[in-house]
């Protein structure tokens, strides 16, 4: 017989998987539309599915805390509403249920930017309030994403716990805004700026931290503010680059590199292997800035993820555990088949969001290659061959070895 | 997946002949023996950290080698050329402050470079623009890409070390190939000679570059920024 407290935990590992499980199973039915349930009181698009599946992943990485299934659960309803109201509770319930005042805080600038909106537009329906678009809502949502991302720890020079799911419902809230219309310059100039200062900032903390966890708490705070960047890039390459992202995000919470890791597996989650998930999300997002034109935020996005993958670097110590080396394998996997995953499960999110993008930048597979940034004009802007390149180093790895065994020989 | 097989089966005798492959390892010795590096027996980990950067000088986009259809961008050259050093930098927890010292003036004189390019592209590099603003931005990109390679290099005094080197000055070399064969003079120097010839200037350069001060490093890859960001017409 199970106990209860086993009972409980297996429930709720169960929970977690099927979330994940069905924003897997989602993506079969919103591949080519959004799928609307009830009248357009629920929607279910690519970022729904996104969600679904990320948000099951990050809960199930975590020991067992019961207040983060509500917060689970009110995500959830908050990115498959189809009406401002449902999406401002969602976000409030679930930044509400956090242990953190800023989250709190968080939660009420995101509910109060959406809420600005309905009540500025002639429908609370959020496909059709375009219309109620003002610059206080904006910043009330930017506000909003800049706190659940850690923005008052950097200001106040502290370092607490960093809560994934937390960024996601920022990053989620973000995107959702896309559904909504189309951002001025303006905005997206304060999304670009904020995160670039978040990221810099973030990264700088890592390297510079000397405790295991405290890198790590950075590093997750600095990859978040990489995803904000993106999404102020307001293009589908960016959205793309949101997701690569929040998936390196989720991998990396997987396995717990601070609790120790191999070096082999230390590596693999840095980033600073061509081909693995974390490299492809921070090239994504160098390539993304790139394609939209703007070359030093393509090199300030590149430094600050030279600082991350170094501080990851310097943070591989410890007894290995076997999460790590599982989570490594998977970014590998997952690096790997990037050209699959953007086809497949990042594709439908840029096209759910189209209205509210702009052309100036899409990353596409490159067959089974990797990746490849296309500007407005759909000239390459930045390429990322990750299968072609391991192929390519294992080649001439084998070579070198050959030639080595040979003059040992010899 | 026939079309990546069909490419690498292709691009053999850039494997072994050049860029990369013998040549590869002939430029490596040349720059190795240059800086009195001594040539040490190959093992694995050695063999690790130089396989990005020979993976890199490979795939470098000189002519005449054999054309190869999955090209890399300067972010992914950048991050395998620093491979050992980054390896090394993160083993030894050297201060991150020094670190930054290093390093950041490379990555503004890159920024410069992607700027006139307008693409991460590698191949963007050998472009070479029309516009005389546009040209005296590339040529200080590249002397502040030169001059910055000294402290970076010095990190590592190994193969691996030499190999990087190697990779780092070749990129730098990549426009001013491209700005001398728009002249009517060097267009007629084969290629084979003009790319050794355009290395063994950049050695030249960068062992010259190794007495500058950080404040000039800085200057030289800030104004290269600055024209860059200047609009052309």
């Amino acid at each position: 017989m199970l106990s209860e407290r086993k009972f409980s935990h297996l429930l709720y590992r169960l929970l977690c998987v099927a979330t994940m499980m069905i924003g897997v199973g989602g993506y079969w039915l919103i591949q080519r539309r959004p799928v609307s349930i009830a009248q357009g009181i629920i929607v279910v698009d690519g970022l729904s599915c996104l969600v679904l599946f990320s948000a099951g992943l990050l809960v199930l990485t975590i020991p067992v805390q019961w207040r983060q299934v509500w917060q689970l659960l009110a995500l959830i309803g908050a990115m498959t509403s189809g009406h401002i109201a449902g999406l401002a509770g969602g976000l409030l319930a679930a930044t509400a249920l956090s242990r953190r005042w800023d989250h709190r805080l968080a939660g009420l600038a995101l509910a109060g930017g959406y809420l600005g909106i309905g009540g500025n537009a002639t429908s609370w329906w959020i496909t059709l309030s375009g219309d109620g678009l003002n610059s206080v809502s904006f910043v009330s949502l930017l506000v909003g994403a800049a706190l659940a991302v850690g923005a008052l720890d950097g200001a106040m020079k502290r370092v607490s716990s960093f809560e994934p799911l937390m960024a996601l419902t920022a990053l989620a809230a973000l995107l959702r805004l896309y559904s909504v219309g189309p951002w001025n310059l303006g905005w997206q100039f304060a999304t670009l700026l904020v995160g670039s200062s978040l990221a810099l900032h973030a990264a700088w903390r890592a390297v510079t931290a000397q405790d295991a966890q405290d890198t790590e708490v950075w590093l997750q705070r600095g990859i978040s503010s990489l995803a904000l960047i993106a999404t102020g890039c307001a293009t589908p390459a960016g959205v793309v680059a949101t997701g690569l992202l929040v998936l390196h995000l989720s991998v990396r919470q997987l396995g717990q590199p601070a609790l120790g890791i191999a070096p082999w597996a230390g590596w693999l989650l840095t980033g600073a292997v061509p081909g693995s998930l974390g490299f492809m999300a921070f090239w994504s997002v160098s390539a993304a800035a790139m394609a939209a034109g703007i070359a030093v935020l393509a090199m300030v996005v590149w430094a600050t993820a030279l600082c991350l993958m170094l501080a990851a670097g310097r943070q591989i110590s410890g007894t290995p555990q076997r999460r790590g080396a599982l989570a490594a394998v998977i970014s590998l996997a997952a690096g790997l088949a990037t050209p699959i995953l953007v086809r497949w499960m990042l594709r439908p999110l840029s096209d759910h969001l189209q209205g509210g993008l702009t052309p100036y930048g899409a990353i596409e597979p490159w067959g089974w290659a990797g990746l490849l940034a296309l500007d407005a004009g759909s000239h390459p802007a930045a390429t990322a061959p990750g299968l072609v390149l391991l192929i390519m180093l294992g080649l001439i790895g084998a070579l070198a070895w050959v030639i080595i065994r040979w003059r040992e020989r010899g | 997946m026939s079309d990546i097989l069909g490419a690498l089966g292709q691009a053999w005798s850039r494997l072994l002949l050049y860029p990369g492959g013998l040549s590869a390892v002939l430029m490596v010795l040349i720059v190795a023996r240059l800086r009195g590096i001594p040539l040490a027996t190959v093992g694995p980990f050695t063999l690790l950290d130089l396989l990005p950067s020979l993976g890199v000088i490979t795939l470098l986009p000189l002519t005449p080698a054999a054309p190869f259809a999955y090209g890399l961008d300067v972010p992914t050259a950048l991050l395998m050329l620093l491979w050992p050093s980054f390896r090394r930098a993160a083993r030894e927890r050297i201060a991150p402050q020094q670190m930054l010292e290093w390093y950041l003036p490379l990555l503004i004189a890159a920024t410069a470079l992607v700027s006139v390019t307008t693409t991460l592209d590698l191949s963007g590099l050998l472009r070479w623009p029309a516009e005389p603003l546009r040209q005296l931005c590339f040529l200080l990109g590249v002397l502040a890409w030169i001059a910055a390679l000294p402290p970076v290099t010095s990190l590592q005094s190994n193969l691996a070390g030499a190999c990087s080197e190697v990779g780092l000055l070749l990129i730098g070399v990549l426009p001013l190939i491209a700005g001398l064969n728009t002249l009517p003079i060097t267009r007629e120097i084969p290629s084979l000679i003009l790319v050794p010839a355009m290395l063994i200037v950049a050695v030249m350069a960068a062992s010259g570059a190794c007495n500058l001060s950080l404040p000039a490093r800085y200057l030289l890859a800030g104004i290269a920024l600055l024209v860059s960001g200047f609009p052309v017409r």
